[in-house]
């Protein structure tokens, strides 16, 4: 498969950047590791007239930790994420498990920003950056804003981002130094890729407070989102065995459930609470 | 048409510079412009591998790529693992393990494999078999190419490493 | 060089590594998008998304003129486009239907309505998507159950309900069988039609023109060149010596490149039309709509039996689903049929099967081609008796299996064209006396109660099975050349079962040369022009005896030829690497290569070619496979454990290649029992398209395959070979499923719809969902 014409850009700045993706509009793709880009292209179901290659633009290659922030550009890859002191140094299980995280030669050239860009309503990063609360840097040609990945993400490949604004770079707050991360996943019949993955991050400091507990779930819906009922049945608990059980028990409520040729949504119902109360279990036992 | 472009690429060491369409792919480019057959197109879609070569170093799907994202980099592919007409231990490790059958996905594993043992010498079963996620083989059921991956990761390197 | 390929002892049987090996490992072979063509023009068609529809308005002008655009036509531009292929079978009472190259009456997704021709792919890409079609959709009809009842929509209009053909194969007294039995058992069976996923999507590229009276050469990634160049002759009226067919390396094919193409004769007639070279390259999506497919069977079977176990009849009805076109003949349902009869002393059956058309891709056999669907319907037969009979499953066979003593064993089972199935030799109970004691049943069995109660659910379970290899005939030439170098031509082309490899070591064998030396050839029809395919589990029983029996002709005329020169008897020569020497006195002696030269020049030359084509070629291989899984009952994830192959191949040419095959195979099989799936929409179009949606089992998907060999030589060939190509497949899909259904005892569930699917596993379990116990996939924790 081949894609169809197009003109091409590869701005020097990330200012030239923001101002053509600015003045093409819906004319316009960014392109970074192209790696979700380029399948779309190739299928010919999408055809921009012209692609703004913001691969030159080694400023948004940086993955920086500073205090408890860490920023992560838009070019950076998901390879790189893992690799990083910042994110795999931090949660080193994460990156020993990492070939549940996506096909790992595309991690190769797949950016993390631009996975969550995408939009994906079965990706694994969604879920991550959601309990990891991600924040996008975002801008256009006279203004900049700061979204919640829980604001951005609209729907099954939809964000809140305008067609002519550029995502620069992404910014996590690390959790308190005591905190597990973990991923569960059930992989799709039809594509080997994510059914159905949950996320958790615990804080294990025992604090019940707000944000002791996050959960996300990706696959089950049209998005991936934060489970707020599980978050909710667990603060202020222990985390034994049966409060997981019980908290995993309404990982999907108030979930829009998605049901196709290859997993009907009761099915996807049943892994959302089997992959919350693992990711669960795997979190206390880390 | 749009305009063509400038893309100068360091493929297998030898520095060349082709101008091709903006949507041209790097595997097309390796295939049709520098005459690289070696590198194959099985799937269209980024799953199945067998175009996967080395873009500075790291293992990249070369079907999935645009070839002026490629502009200034080292490609390496298949063609360049042999060194003097010497065979790199994991093309010897292919041939002597029978991890070869149609030999469509084979350029891919090898490069694949050849980006995993820089990284990691000596991968146990279960790290190759995660590894090789992203390639697949119809033909042999893995099991072969498996063996060959962690008997590579035994031979000596005679004969250089991959680039 | 990397490998010495001197080897110790005789090169048949030896672990040879492969002579392919070294051009695939550098990027040097060449498969048909590889084939240099200076000047080729690239080809695209365009395909009709929906399962039956007529075209209702055709325009190509804006094709016509975009830049780099040669031609674009339609089915009325060029009229051997739009006629249906040459049909191949032509069998009494077969209602057989080909596809056209172009058409405007589409009757399956992916039936091709025009075609362009341009510089280079990426024109040939854009002009394609520039061709505007109107189509007007018709019914369609997708369930092959309602396809043959009055009324259902018909695919082709002159075939009464819908009905391609009809057969019965009948032995012994079925009624009384089931009179006098203490238990029988009814049940259905179906199968999802499967894709076969070769790696390299197909592809066709033809050159006008050729040497020695041939017109038109053709490349095809192909499984039968021989069979390609009949189609493609009859079909652009050609005498067949004028096309001459090239298979490159292929980048497998596991059946459906068995069978002849449209696109082979588009492309062919676009060349000759155009007077220039011209190649099309399938892209993935294309493969998935237009590759021939497997499976699609509705099996109604019933088995009698004694409370001891003991087999006494078996019914059954094969509906077939052959999709919209016949391309192999009714060989899927047949061998299905054939293979009901088992390893067992059965001693009535009565099968019955039908296949009807549909809107769906064509069928033709699928690694395993109807086998593996006979052998999973008969297996999972005798787990359900089992159970009835509260028999453990293995004791239930070795009660009924042949012993090695009563072989050969006539079934009396009648063959399709005549005679009944007689197994050649065999040693079923041996078989699975060695996958019992590989996989260690017992202790498998013995802690299941205990890793239940601890909320762990892992099975066992085997299969056993006779299988038919080998059908039609195969050439072999052996040539001697002045050099001593020996060429081998063969007919069949390889796409991957390592036909090198096998030869040469067959031919080095009988000639007393190294394997290496060998000059080999094969897929080429110049080269050779008999040839059948690489199917079936074919390739090395037909080619083999052809090679030996070419290669002994060769060195007994060596022989005596030498023997006049050294003033000998031929029982006094000896012959070692190519050199023929006095036994006595090793001085006088004479090179292979000189005796050929003397004989080329005596008007002779030493080349000889045989054609094994016996009355009946088939020769019955074994297996017996166990497999051992774990049900996540939770998810309905199956995760297979650990992997037993027991096999009668026969005589062995290189156990590697065996193993391979083996591997490969069981591989496909545990892809089609638990996953594997093509799935259309109601409109007839298919959803599974790309990997994205049809995924072959990855490489952390699959279980290591501990092989048993356990070759009983054939008595139908003089080499004594079997075939193995299909063994794996056949064994696995029955023995994963059984080993499912065993995980899951305690909610004694019925499996007998492939695939497996996780969805309904986790379904089924929820009873056994609370005491559902330790993880079972993997997570990530930091």
């Amino acid at each position: 498969m081949i894609p169809p014409e197009f003109d091409y850009e590869r701005p020097s700045s990330v200012e030239a950047a923001v101002a053509a993706v600015a003045s093409y509009g819906a004319d316009a793709r960014v392109l970074a590791g192209g790696q979700s880009l380029l399948p779309l292209l190739k299928a010919r179901a999408i055809a921009p007239k012209v692609l703004v290659d913001i691969g030159g633009l080694d400023e948004l290659r940086r993955i920086e930790r500073d205090g408890d922030s860490v920023t992560i550009g838009a070019l950076a890859t998901q390879a790189e994420v893992l690799e990083s002191a910042a994110i795999g140094g931090r949660f080193p299980r994460l990156r020993a498990g990492a070939p549940l995280l996506g096909d790992p030669v595309i991690r190769n050239r797949g950016t993390f920003v631009g996975a969550l860009a995408f939009a994906d309503p079965a990706a694994d990063w969604t879920a991550l950056a959601l309990v990891l609360d991600a924040r996008l840097r975002v801008r256009g040609a006279t203004h900049d804003r700061t979204v919640p990945i829980g604001e951005f993400l609209l729907g099954a490949f939809t964000t809140t981002l305008a067609p002519t604004e550029v995502i620069t770079h992404v910014t996590i707050l690390l959790p308190a130094g005591n905190s597990t991360l973990a991923y569960w996943k059930v992989r799709h019949p039809g594509s080997g890729m994510t059914l159905v993955g949950a996320a958790v991050l615990l804080d294990r400091e025992g604090d019940s407070g707000d944000g002791a507990c996050r959960v996300a779930i990706t696959g089950a819906g049209p998005r991936a989102v934060r489970v707020t009922a599980v978050e909710d049945a667990l603060r202020g608990e222990r985390l034994s065995p049966e409060a997981i059980e019980h908290a995993a028990d309404r990982a999907a409520d108030g979930l829009e459930l998605l049901s196709d040729e290859f997993a009907s949504s009761a099915y996807r119902e049943r892994l959302a609470r089997a992959c919350v109360r693992r990711a669960l279990s795997e979190a206390r036992a880390a | 048409m749009t305009e063509l472009r400038d893309v100068s690429l360091t493929v297998n060491g030898t520095a060349r510079r082709v101008r091709v369409e903006p949507r041209r792919l790097l595997v097309h480019c390796l295939r049709y412009d520098l005459g690289l057959t070696g590198t194959h197109v099985g799937c269209d879609t980024a799953d199945c591998g067998a175009c996967v070569v080395l873009l500075d170093g790291r293992a990249v799907k070369s079907c999935n790529l645009l070839a002026v994202q490629a502009d200034g980099a080292a490609v390496s592919t298949v063609e360049g693992l042999a060194h003097d007409g010497e065979l790199h231990p994991i093309q010897r490790a292919f041939c002597e393990k029978h991890a070869v059958q149609c030999g469509f996905c084979t350029p891919g594993m090898l490069m694949l494999a050849s980006a995993l043992l820089q990284r990691s010498p000596h991968p146990d079963e279960a790290e190759i078999r995660r590894a090789l996620y992203g390639n697949l083989c119809r033909c042999t059921g893995y099991e072969h190419i498996v063996d060959a991956i962690r008997y590579a990761g035994e031979l000596p390197v005679e004969t250089g490493t991959a680039r | 060089m990397y490998m010495d390929t001197s080897t110790q002892g005789p090169p048949v049987g030896a672990r040879l590594n492969r002579l392919e090996d070294p051009d695939l490992v550098r990027g040097a072979a060449r498969f048909v998008g590889d084939v240099p063509l200076p000047g080729a023009l690239s080809v695209a068609f365009v395909r009709c998304p929906v399962g039956h529809a007529r075209v209702r308005a055709l325009s190509l002008d804006r094709a016509r003129g975009m830049p780099g655009v040669v031609a674009a036509l339609g089915p009325r531009d060029l009229p051997m486009l739009a006629r249906p292929m040459p049909p191949m079978n032509q069998e009494p009472n077969v209602a057989e239907r080909t596809p056209c190259p172009l058409t405007d009456e589409v009757r399956c997704a992916g039936d091709a309505v025009a075609v362009v021709v341009a510089h280079d792919p990426y024109r040939a890409a854009d002009a394609a998507a520039a061709v505007d079609v109107a189509y007007d959709e018709l019914p369609v009809i997708m369930d092959p159950r309602r396809a043959s009842q009055d009324g259902a929509p018909l695919v082709h209009a002159d075939v009464p309900n819908n009905i391609a053909g009809r057969f019965r194969f009948a032995m012994g007294d079925v009624d009384a069988a089931f009179a006098r039995a203490d238990v029988t058992l009814s049940e259905r069976f179906t199968s999802a039609q499967v894709y076969n996923a070769a790696l390299e999507p197909r592809g066709v590229a033809a050159w006008p023109g050729g040497e020695d009276g041939v017109t038109l050469t053709l490349w095809v990634s192909t499984q039968a060149p021989q069979v390609v160049r009949r189609s493609v002759a009859r079909a652009l009226g050609l005498r067949t010596n004028e096309v001459r067919v090239v298979t490159p390396y292929v980048g497998g094919g596991f059946g459906p490149k068995g069978r002849p193409y449209p696109e082979e004769i588009a492309v062919a007639a676009l060349a000759r039309h155009l007077g220039r070279p011209c190649r099309w390259e399938a892209t993935r999506r294309e493969d998935f709509l237009t590759s021939y497919r497997g499976h699609g069977l509705q099996i109604d079977a019933e088995v009698a039996a004694q409370s001891d176990g003991t087999l006494l009849g078996l019914r059954a009805h094969i509906l077939q689903d052959t999709g919209a076109y016949l391309l192999a003949a009714l060989i899927v349902p047949q061998y299905a049929a054939e293979h009901l009869v088992g390893p067992y002393h059965l001693p009535a059956a009565d099968v019955q099967a039908v296949a009807v058309y549909t809107n769906k891709g064509a069928l033709s056999p699928v690694r395993g081609g109807g086998r593996e669907e006979g052998v999973f319907v008969l297996e999972r037969l005798m787990d359900h008796l089992a159970r009835r009979l509260e028999i453990d499953p293995v004791e239930l066979r070795r009660r009924n299996a042949l012993r090695a003593e009563e072989f050969p064993h006539d079934t009396c089972y009648p063959k399709r064209y005549g005679g009944t199935i007689v197994y050649d030799s065999g040693d079923p109970c041996g078989l699975l006396d060695q996958a019992v004691d590989a996989i260690d049943y017992e202790a498998v069995r013995r802690a299941q109660e205990d890793e239940r109660a601890a909320g762990v659910y892992r099975g066992v379970a085997v299969s056993l099975f006779m299988e038919s290899t080998a059908m039609g005939k195969e050439g072999a030439r052996v040539e001697v050349a002045d050099d001593g170098a020996v060429t081998l031509a063969v007919g069949s082309a390889d796409t991957g079962q390592s036909h090198r490899t096998t030869m040469s070591q067959v031919c080095a064998a009988e000639l007393s040369v190294r394997p290496e030396r060998i000059h080999f050839i094969s897929g080429d029809t110049q080269a050779m022009g008999v040839g059948t395919g690489t199917f079936a589990s074919r390739f090395a029983v037909m080619a083999g005896n052809a090679t030996a029996l070419a290669a002994r002709e060769v060195l007994q005329r060596a022989m005596s030829m030498a023997s006049e020169l050294l003033d000998v008897t031929p029982q006094a020569l000896e012959v070692s690497d190519g050199v023929f020497h006095v036994g006595t006195e090793p001085d006088r002696k004479i090179t292979l290569g000189e005796v050929a030269r003397r004989a080329r020049e005596a008007g002779v030359p030493l080349t000889t070619t045989h054609v094994f084509a016996p009355e009946s070629a088939t020769t019955y291989a074994g297996g017996a496979h166990a497999a051992v899984v774990r049900v996540d009952v939770e998810t309905g994830v199956v995760t297979v454990e650990r992997y037993v192959a027991a096999h009668d191949s026969g005589t062995m040419i290189n156990p590697a290649v065996l193993e391979g095959q083996l591997c490969g195979g069981v591989a496909i099989g545990i892809g089609e029992a638990l996953g594997e799936m093509i799935v259309c929409d109601a409109r007839g179009r298919l959803l599974t398209d790309s990997f994205h949606r049809y995924v072959v089992p990855r490489a952390d998907d699959v279980p290591r395959v501990a092989v048993r060999h356990h070759p009983r030589p054939s008595r139908n060939n003089p080499a004594g070979i079997k075939g193995v190509g299909e063994n794996g497949t056949i064994g696995a899909i029955a023995a994963i499923v059984a080993a499912v259904e065993d995980a899951l005892t305690p909610l004694a569930l019925t499996l007998n719809d492939l695939p497996v699917r996780s969805q309904d596993l986790a379904a089924a379990s929820e009873p056994l969902r609370e005491r559902a116990g330790a993880l079972a996939h993997g997570g990530v924790a930091s």
